[in-house]
């Protein structure tokens, strides 16, 4: 009896400890986002003047909002820039994901020379980060002229592709080749049954990729910045948020509540590719069956 | 030259943790139309490389591939016109049953009133149409042959490769499926080719069977054929459960010499061995009997009751051990003296030294 109260006791103090913990972690990853939600909607433009009671908005002000959609900053505009970076992270995606998964595929499947050596130096490369190319970048490619989309594509797309072509090799692994050679007997060449099976049963690693590609470059200030700078009409958001806001009054901090507006709307397209990117991974997942193991 | 599928001279090597391999080496296989043919051999033989070999997913060393009389070295395997249904069935887990067998007709850009056709008959054929909205998660192992089957079935190739397609199933259901597989065989008239290595699979299923074994086709021919008169001691001690005794003898006059044990020469090879001649005596288990006047003296060594009979593994000297199969119920002990006869006319010899069969060298010396 004493056994078995104990028990349920401790049962119930690892159920208070494990929730109380977890809502701590999600107050602290939540209260950021809730915090440049709400920064968003106010008219103050520094940070020391928003107050622990102003956390409850008392008014909603759609200044920071307005600004960002009405104001012409050197030609450009703030929904410019956020299409421009909707094509160039677009673009990495699905360059990268094309690249990932033939890199995988060629060193999952066939015969390349010297496949281990390129494997494991794939995987090294890697751990570096790649901003710490963005100078030797900047200095090859403006040699080639290529201080452009093209080039900041070509810049981007190894850094994604590279890490993910090694989970590609990994996941493709773990698919029966028998799925290709089927298709491939019922009439597809090897690169129809690369895209119309291989791709279809690698979509997490698919996801995960495009994920990866989109969210690197959409985010990405460093590197665009020392290439596009000079044509304002090619700047990507990331450039673009960070004029409008700092620009705004040159002689104090910059506008904390447009660069809060400008967040969320950046956000938006990330936040479905989530949801999306979210979704095709589980579904994919749950229907990984119909090969009898 | 009417082989609608013939390998000639064909040699594969593979590389395995940087040691060669060589799978196959100079095989020949010619094969008719509309024949049912089963390629049988030991696990790690080269099997499946034959059938990747035929659909040309992989390239022979050496050697060439006919299909249908035409050299097809240099066709990539969507012109091969041959069907496969894989081990693994290879379902795609995306799409569902109907979507799955309509995949080869949607790749040759079949029209949709036609593919709806084709499927729903090869469908209501294999008993699956009640299945086509299915996903392949939802499927059992016999269903998911079935859309194999069905898959393999659906664009009409009149060569359909299968490898082990029965081995994943329930004993149960295996049986229902091979009887059905061999209905569908003599209804479409298809060229199958069918590699196990499951015998019974092999005596059961095919119009000609092939045994692999070191990388070349040892026998072929109708199955019962070769059970009956294996044509080198291998073939003989391969093929059949229990395999066939392989016992050392020696030729004396018009009887074999086994042990201290006399054993009549049958009729047959009469004219073929000379006194003093060694042999090996090749009897299938079920071909000796067990009774109080056998010939041969030996002592019980293991029993193992399959229920119908029984196999009683007899000891006859330090080297020697005949199986014998016993259909009555009588328990026998370890250690127990038992006599057993052999039924001579159903006796194969093989030279001591070759392992090929007497009878199969002698025919050889005629035909020339």
């Amino acid at each position: 009896m004493m056994q078995i109260k104990k028990y349920r006791l401790f049962k119930i103090l690892r159920l208070v400890i494990s929730y109380a913990v977890l809502i701590i972690m999600a107050a602290f990853s939540i209260f950021p986002l809730y915090y440049v939600f709400v920064t968003s909607f106010s008219n103050a433009p520094n940070l020391i003047s928003l107050a622990v009671s102003d956390l409850l908005p008392k008014h909603i002000y759609f200044t920071a909002y307005e600004y960002l959609f009405t104001t012409n900053l050197y030609g450009g505009s703030f929904p410019l820039w956020i299409r421009n970076s909707l094509i160039l992270a677009g673009s990495t995606a699905i360059i990268s994901v094309l690249l990932a998964l033939i890199t995988g595929y060629a060193l999952s499947r066939l015969n390349v020379p010297a496949k281990k050596i390129l494997a494991t130096f794939i995987y090294i490369v890697t751990f570096f980060p790649y901003t710490a190319s963005a100078v030797p970048l900047y200095l090859l490619f403006a040699k080639f002229h290529l201080l452009n989309y093209i080039g900041l594509i070509l810049a981007y797309t190894p850094g994604t592709s590279i890490f993910a072509a090694f989970i590609a090799k990994l996941s493709i692994d773990s698919i029966p080749a028998s799925y290709e050679e089927i298709a491939m007997i019922d009439g597809l060449s090897r690169f129809g049954a690369f895209l119309r099976i291989v791709m279809r049963l690698a979509l997490p690693v698919v996801a995960l990729t495009a994920l990866l590609g989109f969210s690197g470059t959409y985010l990405d200030f460093a590197l665009a910045y020392s290439f596009l700078l000079p044509n304002v009409k090619e700047w990507t958001a990331t450039i673009g948020l960070y004029y409008m806001a700092g620009l705004l009054n040159q002689a104090s901090a910059p506008a904390y509540n447009i660069f809060a507006a400008g967040a969320v709307i950046m956000g938006i397209p990330l936040m479905a590719l989530f949801i999306v990117s979210q979704r095709m991974m589980t579904r994919a997942y749950s229907n990984l069956a119909g090969v009898k193991q | 030259m009417m082989d609608y599928v013939k390998l000639e001279d064909i040699w594969k090597e593979y590389e395995e943790k940087k040691r060669k391999v060589q799978v196959l080496r100079g095989l020949n296989l010619e094969i008719e139309k509309g024949e049912f043919v089963v390629i049988l051999g030991p696990t790690g033989e080269g099997k499946t490389t034959i059938l990747k070999i035929i659909a040309g997913l992989l390239r022979q060393d050496k050697g060439h591939v006919y299909l249908r009389g035409e050299l097809v070295d240099d066709l990539p395997p969507k012109d091969r016109r041959v069907a496969m249904v894989p081990q693994n069935y290879a379902i795609y887990p995306f799409m569902s049953v109907y979507d799955n067998i309509a995949f080869p007709l949607r790749v040759m850009h079949s029209s949709k009133e036609e593919i709806r056709k084709r499927v729903l008959e090869v469908a209501k054929m294999l008993r699956i149409d009640n299945l086509l909205e299915r996903k392949p998660s939802q499927l059992s192992g016999g269903q998911m042959q079935r859309v194999a089957i069905a898959r393999a079935l659906v664009k009409e190739a009149d060569i359909i490769l299968m490898d082990e397609p029965l081995s994943n199933l329930d004993a149960q259901v295996r049986v229902v499926a091979r009887e059905e597989l061999k209905q569908l065989q003599r209804d479409l008239n298809p060229t199958i080719i069918y590699v196990t290595h499951d015998q019974v699979e092999a005596l059961s299923l095919a119009t000609k069977v092939a045994i692999l074994h070191n990388g070349v086709v040892q026998a072929y021919g109708d199955p019962m054929e070769i059970y009956k008169r294996p044509n080198s001691a291998w073939v003989g001690s391969f093929l059949g459960n229990p395999p066939m005794n392989i016992i050392r003898g020696e030729i004396e006059g018009d009887s074999i010499i086994i042990d201290n044990y006399r054993v009549a020469l049958p009729e047959e090879y009469k004219n073929l061995v000379k006194s003093g001649q060694k042999v090996l005596v090749g009897v299938r288990p079920e071909d000796i009997e067990i009774r109080d006047d056998g010939e041969i003296e030996g002592m019980v060594e293991m029993v193992e009751d399959l229920g119908p009979y029984s196999i009683i593994h007899l000891k006859i000297n330090e080297e020697t051990t005949i199986r014998v199969i016993e259909k009555s119920l009588s328990r026998r002990e370890r250690g127990e003296k038992v006599r057993i006869s052999i039924d001579t006319s159903k006796v194969v010899l093989f030279d001591a030294s070759s392992e090929r069969n007497l009878l199969e060298q002698y025919e050889k010396v005629k035909k020339k």
